[in-house]
């Protein structure tokens, strides 16, 4: 089974688009590995693959997936000079901190402007499992989009580091450290 | 002997030399029904070849029968016939050992070889006689621009015809009138003069106008001729598919193949889409009046180069093997059913080779080594011959597996191809979502898909599935010209470009 970095579903060995998004998947993986599951980093995947994807005029953007001697996550929300550090745990919520009812999130958004943002309360939730990250729309009012792309509610899509993700009008860069 | 098999090459048939010994051709008719025969192996495909496997062992393992068919293949060797051949490139030359199926990718390319052409390339254009009929709707829906451009379509096409070919022009609307009865093309102006006569009224009834022009084609069917029906609409016709469907089983029971053009929004794209493909035809959209006289024109130019005709294709994997799926490539793109067998690839012309791509699942845990895989057979008519010259072409793949593979990249041909193939998959499966109610999903798909046409350079159609994902958001529902377009648009990416024609 082959892991497609972009949506997460696997597709079968031998098979070099998407069966469900349609984007290319790694060439290198194809080859001499017989392992299940394998994650790649961006050098083996330009070093690879350039040469028969330049042709299909197909860009593959993004970083490694791999969390390897990763701990915690650092977000860089737009027009928000210090980023928030996040430490890596299975499962951290994303939403807006709501006193009354007693619901806070692992990643509070609240202090920036949640509310005009278009934040819900229980917003998104970065899973962390089987080496990789991914992110997992809760039905927000607003949505949340990865690379501009609107995700589909609690259809989980792997996080490259240094995607874009953005919770309704917030939008912030998320790097692996 | 069955003479029809007196025109094929028994020894290819069988995977022997022609002085193979006795053993030798034993020995490949037991390997081969451990292959194929119904008992082990259940694919459709499968029955077929070993019907002719049958035949050939039949022959080749009497010792009477083997000398008479040598005899015969003596004369034949002297007496050069046209001929085409047939190569399979796979997507890996080394599978890997893996405990999961996996899924292997064939392009199989037809390529036509002219007398005293022993190389496998393209021979020279060649221009087959036409024996064809152009069936043109005048309901009332192509008043105006519609009808005027099919007007200046035909008389344009006729530039092209001579007194060699034969044209039967059909109008129909809820009922056909045959304005030109099938003739060689002697006075042009006189057809001109006639087309000019239509008026645009009344229904739209296919049967009605493709029936007629059918009788016209078949009357005069000829062997010798391309025989071939062009049926132009811009509506959707109603309580008589069924009638349409079966003229087309009888016409590719007789040789005579359809093609069609929808212009506008409302014509039934689907249904076109059997009718033609049950011929080996093909359905195009057209959605500005003006692209019908290229297309019409190009249809004619294809059609005179046609080298092979009724091209079909059977396909028989190993048992342990799935054939999943079939797209033609080239020389027009066009989804193929792979349940019923033979597939029909049309006509073959004698510069541009035909393309199929097969897409297979290999089982899990193969053993490393060298391994048969699928065998295909390629038999056509040869256009231009007297009599009728079927000839057959065959392709037994073998594959090697391995435990350690070295990393290869697959034939930038392949890539190229499933790249597409990949963006016309995506819009049927919104297409599919939309149609299920799945409306979040659909968006989602053609979100996708138009930012995959954008990394391709397609910024049209990329700006089409935008517009179409806002649409469907909004009214549940595509547009119908949004809808013909995204999928004609993503299946003719697949055509290569026009200037590979002169490779």
């Amino acid at each position: 089974m082959i892991i497609c970095n972009y949506c997460g579903t696997g597709n079968r060995e031998g098979e070099y688009f998407c069966d469900e998004c349609g984007n290319p998947i790694l060439l290198a993986l194809q080859g001499s590995t017989s392992t299940s599951t394998t994650t790649i980093g961006t050098q083996e995947l330009k070093n690879n693959t350039a040469s028969a994807f330049d042709a299909i005029n197909t860009q593959i953007y993004g970083g490694t997936t791999s969390l390897k001697g990763i701990t915690s996550l650092v977000l860089h929300i737009t027009g928000v000079a210090e980023p928030v550090v996040v430490r890596l745990r299975a499962e951290m919520t994303v939403g807006r901190a709501d006193v009354q009812s007693g619901h806070y999130p692992d990643i509070d958004l609240s202090s920036y402007n949640a509310v005009e943002q278009g934040i819900s309360r229980a917003h998104a939730v970065i899973q962390y499992n089987d080496n990789t990250l991914t992110l997992l729309d809760m039905g927000s009012v607003n949505g949340t989009f990865l690379n501009g792309q609107r995700l589909i509610p609690r259809q989980a899509r792997i996080i490259h580091d240094g995607d874009e993700m953005r919770f309704g009008k917030l939008a912030l860069r998320i790097y692996f450290k | 002997m069955d003479p029809q098999y007196q025109q094929f090459d028994l020894y290819t048939i069988l995977g022997v030399s022609p002085s193979a010994s006795a053993d030798d051709i034993k020995s490949a008719y037991r390997q081969a029904a451990r292959r194929f025969h119904p008992d082990v192996n259940s694919h459709e495909g499968a029955a077929l070849q070993f019907k002719d496997i049958n035949l050939a062992y039949e022959v080749l393992s009497d010792e009477i029968q083997r000398s008479m068919y040598n005899r015969i293949l003596t004369s034949k060797a002297n007496t050069k016939r046209p001929s085409f051949a047939a190569r399979c490139v796979p997507s890996r030359r080394i599978l890997p050992v893996i405990k999961e199926a996996q899924v292997m990718y064939l392009l199989l390319e037809v390529a036509a070889r002219s007398v005293g052409d022993q190389a496998s390339t393209p021979g020279e254009p060649r221009k087959a006689p036409l024996n064809i009929a152009l069936v043109l709707d005048h309901s009332a829906s192509m008043r105006g621009t519609r009808l005027e451009k099919v007007k200046v379509a035909s008389h344009q096409i006729l530039s092209q015809l001579s007194k060699e070919d034969r044209l039967c022009v059909v109008a129909f609307s809820d009922r056909a009138d045959v304005l030109v009865k099938s003739d060689p093309v002697t006075e042009p102006e006189s057809i001109k003069s006639r087309v000019n006569t239509i008026a645009a009224g009344g229904g739209t009834e296919i049967f009605q106008g493709l029936s007629a022009a059918y009788e016209q084609v078949k009357f005069h069917f000829n062997r010798k001729f391309v025989n071939h029906v062009i049926l132009i609409t811009d509506g959707r016709t109603y309580g008589d598919e069924q009638l349409c469907l079966e003229l087309a089983d009888d016409a590719k029971k007789v040789g005579i193949s359809i093609s069609a053009m929808g212009i506008g929004d409302e014509w039934n794209d689907i249904f076109l889409d059997d009718l033609t493909a049950k011929t080996g035809g093909g359905a195009t959209y057209v959605n500005s009046p003006s692209a019908v006289i290229n297309f019409l024109n190009d249809r004619i130019r294809t059609l005179s180069e046609a080298f092979a005709e009724r091209l079909r294709l059977s396909v028989a994997p190993d048992s342990d093997i799935q054939i999943e799926s079939a797209f033609r490539l080239s020389p027009s793109a066009q989804p193929l059913e792979v349940t019923s067998q033979p597939i029909n690839l049309g006509a073959l012309q004698s510069t541009r080779p035909t393309r199929v791509l097969l897409q297979f699942q290999m089982p899990a845990n193969m053993k490393p080594g060298f391994r048969s895989t699928v065998r295909l057979d390629i038999t056509g008519d040869l256009i231009g011959e007297s009599e009728r010259y079927e000839f057959k072409a065959i392709v037994d793949q073998t594959t090697e597996i391995s435990a350690k593979p070295p990393a290869e990249e697959p034939p930038k041909m392949i890539i190229d191809a499933l790249g597409k193939l990949a963006l016309y998959r995506m819009q049927q499966k919104a297409e599919k979502a939309i149609g299920e109610g799945r409306i979040q999903e659909a968006t989602q798909r053609l979100e996708n898909l138009a930012t995959r046409l954008l990394q391709a350079g397609q910024e049209d159609l990329a700006h089409m599935a935008m517009e179409e994902a806002r649409r469907v958001r909004q009214t549940n529902k595509l547009s119908e010209e949004g809808r013909k377009t995204l999928k004609f648009g993503t299946r003719s990416l697949m055509l290569p470009p026009p200037d590979e024609s002169k490779e």
